[in-house]
């Protein structure tokens, strides 16, 4: 079990994002997380990325406990992570964006500044990424002047570059077309062929269904379901959370 | 050679390098022309000293957004420091420089470990009130800092039996700093660091969520920066012989913070170009107390409302259409 997620509970002042969710992650698998809005999905992305500290529970990433440690750490354990609506640095160039991300590993920065060997190395890694995900005509482009569909193209090649074992996709074909969304469904599964696990946050059912192996429900802040996608989409509570709300 | 001479210079300002060297060439000739300018070489070299006070600004608040109100302080602390040390152990300037610097960083790194956790207005009025009790320090140790009064008869520079004791001599201590700084400046944004730096003010959290250990990160631009104000003082101290806690006044922050502002926060070409017209003006407009301040306030009020980008996105979108226009 690459990532295991212990009776998580996550309150906000009185109100209890996250009620005692225990799941599982193996190994190599692309595993989804659906529920209706305000389940707490990305709240519990948040913990295991190290942007939220639980209030009570754990969560452990290839044996180690990882609730509660800077973002930064967790990233560099090799947890990465997109954010819902795309996060990106708007000023930059394509190249940059990804070009940042591949210091992650980096430990001796300062020699940079006379040594300028390294960064031809990290160069030339970018490049590789941005050819992988079809950007690479685009990587002095702005960001800011982009569409959407090269937007959630980049974030992908983002994490890439850090070198991930696990990668945390936060509702990643929000707001693309039919043909973007096959596209992305592609990109996935050429990125867990690469030995990488994907856990995805996902509205799309299309893609739940596709993609995943298996699928943990959460509702309210609990989990109420888990298993095959088949399994998953006959369950009575799944249906009823999902009718109940009027999604 | 074809083509007369604004053909030639057209050409010669296409390659940045050649008209670089050419820059430096003429600064550091300049002052034989004008020997008896004395006035020029004392302006140009403030002008040079803002320079490096500003690009020292340019990292902390310019690149990692880290807005400090307090960097006055730090220039204060390398002005004292090598004022005690060249004046009362007779140390040489050279060496009081550099511990100068090296105790405006470590001071920086103490007071940014509790103030970085604030963000915004917090972190200014905790860096700015840093700097207020810097500046009451200075009043209150008499002893070491002779108070209110100010400090006396600070050595000039020298080694051996050359001293460096007019505006033209000290000319080239300023010049040689100012370009070190400058080419420090300009590496640290060409390389990974500087590429950190930006990024962290720009999105911290995507920054760190890139693995950016943020918290040192930003201590280490916070020391870099307060480094060039530490060095800065130093300088002033031993240039201008006498020093007191006047010099390092909230004034003097508004001052900087208005140059930083004009020449667009993150832009090192503009933080030099609005140091120049500042500086040049600065005699003007202090005379104009206490309404200097009003302009101050109001050049920042414009220039954060109209033209966020500063002189350095201007000087951006002319570099951009000159690029698009000249054949590659």
């Amino acid at each position: 079990m690459l990532l295991e997620v212990q009776n998580v509970t996550m309150s906000f002042g009185g109100l209890k994002a996250l009620n005692s969710v225990s799941l599982g992650v193996e190994r190599g698998i692309i595993k989804g997380l659906i529920g209706p809005n305000g389940s707490g999905k990305t709240t519990l992305f948040n913990v295991i990325s190290g942007f939220y500290a639980p209030v009570q529970g754990e969560v452990f990433f290839a044996g180690k406990a990882i609730a509660g440690k800077n973002p930064y750490r967790i990233t560099r354990a090799g947890i990465a992570r997109t954010f819902q609506g795309t996060r990106v640095f708007e000023k930059r160039s394509i190249l940059d964006n990804i070009l940042v991300a591949c210091y992650c590993h980096r430990r001796n920065l300062g020699a940079d500044l006379f040594f300028p060997r390294q960064e031809k190395q990290d160069r030339k890694r970018a490049e590789e990424i941005l050819e992988m995900i079809g950007l690479l005509d685009l990587r002095d482009e702005k960001v800011a002047n982009i569409p959407i569909g090269i937007r959630h193209r980049l974030e992908i090649g983002r994490v890439l570059a850090t070198d991930p074992k696990l990668i945390l996709l936060d509702e990643p074909s929000a707001g693309l077309n039919q043909t973007e969304v096959s596209q992305e469904i592609i990109l996935m599964r050429q990125i867990r062929d690469r030995g990488i696990t994907l856990f995805i946050v996902e509205h799309n059912m299309k893609v739940i269904m596709d993609v995943c192996h298996s699928i943990s429900v959460l509702d309210m802040g609990m989990k109420i379901a888990e298993g095959s996608p088949q399994e998953v989409r006959i369950n009575p509570k799944v249906i009823e959370s999902y009718l109940g709300k009027g999604e | 050679m074809e083509g007369g001479f604004y053909q030639r210079l057209h050409r010669i300002s296409r390659k940045p390098l050649r008209l670089l060297i050419l820059s430096i060439l003429f600064l550091v000739v300049l002052p034989f022309f004008i020997q008896d300018k004395v006035y020029i070489l004392h302006l140009l070299s403030m002008i040079y000293l803002n320079v490096v006070i500003i690009l020292g600004l340019v990292l902390i608040l310019g690149y990692t957004k880290q807005f400090s109100l307090g960097q006055v302080a730090f220039y204060g602390i390398g002005a004292y420091t090598t004022a005690v040390l060249t004046a009362n152990y007779h140390i040489s300037f050279f060496l009081a420089l550099v511990v100068s610097g090296m105790l405006a960083a470590i001071s920086a790194v103490f007071v940014a470990i509790p103030a970085t956790r604030f963000q915004g207005p917090w972190l200014a009025l905790v860096t700015f009130s840093f700097g207020e009790i810097i500046r009451i320090l200075m009043i209150r140790l008499k002893k070491i800092t002779g108070g209110f009064g100010g400090f006396f008869n600070i050595p000039k520079p020298g080694f051996g039996d050359f001293v460096f004791d007019d505006n033209f001599k000290f000319y080239y201590i300023f010049l040689a700093v100012m370009l070190v700084i400058l080419g420090i400046t300009y590496r640290l944004r060409l390389s990974p660091l500087g590429r950190i730096w930006i990024s962290m003010g720009d999105n911290e959290d995507l920054s760190s969520s890139l693995g950016i250990n943020i918290f040192f990160h930003k201590l280490l631009a916070f020391a870099v920066g307060s480094f060039f104000a530490g060095i800065a003082g130093s300088l002033y101290a031993a240039y201008a012989n006498f020093i007191s806690p006047e010099s390092f006044t909230l004034r003097h922050t508004i001052y900087y913070l208005s140059i930083l502002i004009v020449g667009g926060l993150e832009s090192i070409s503009g933080a030099v170009a609005a140091t120049v017209i500042f500086t040049l003006f600065s005699s003007y407009l202090m005379a104009l107390y206490p309404w200097d301040m009003v302009i101050f306030g109001l050049i920042i009020v414009l220039f954060v409302n109209l033209i966020p980008g500063g002189l350095g996105e201007r000087f951006d979108l002319l570099r951009n259409r000159f690029q698009s226009v000249s054949p590659k």
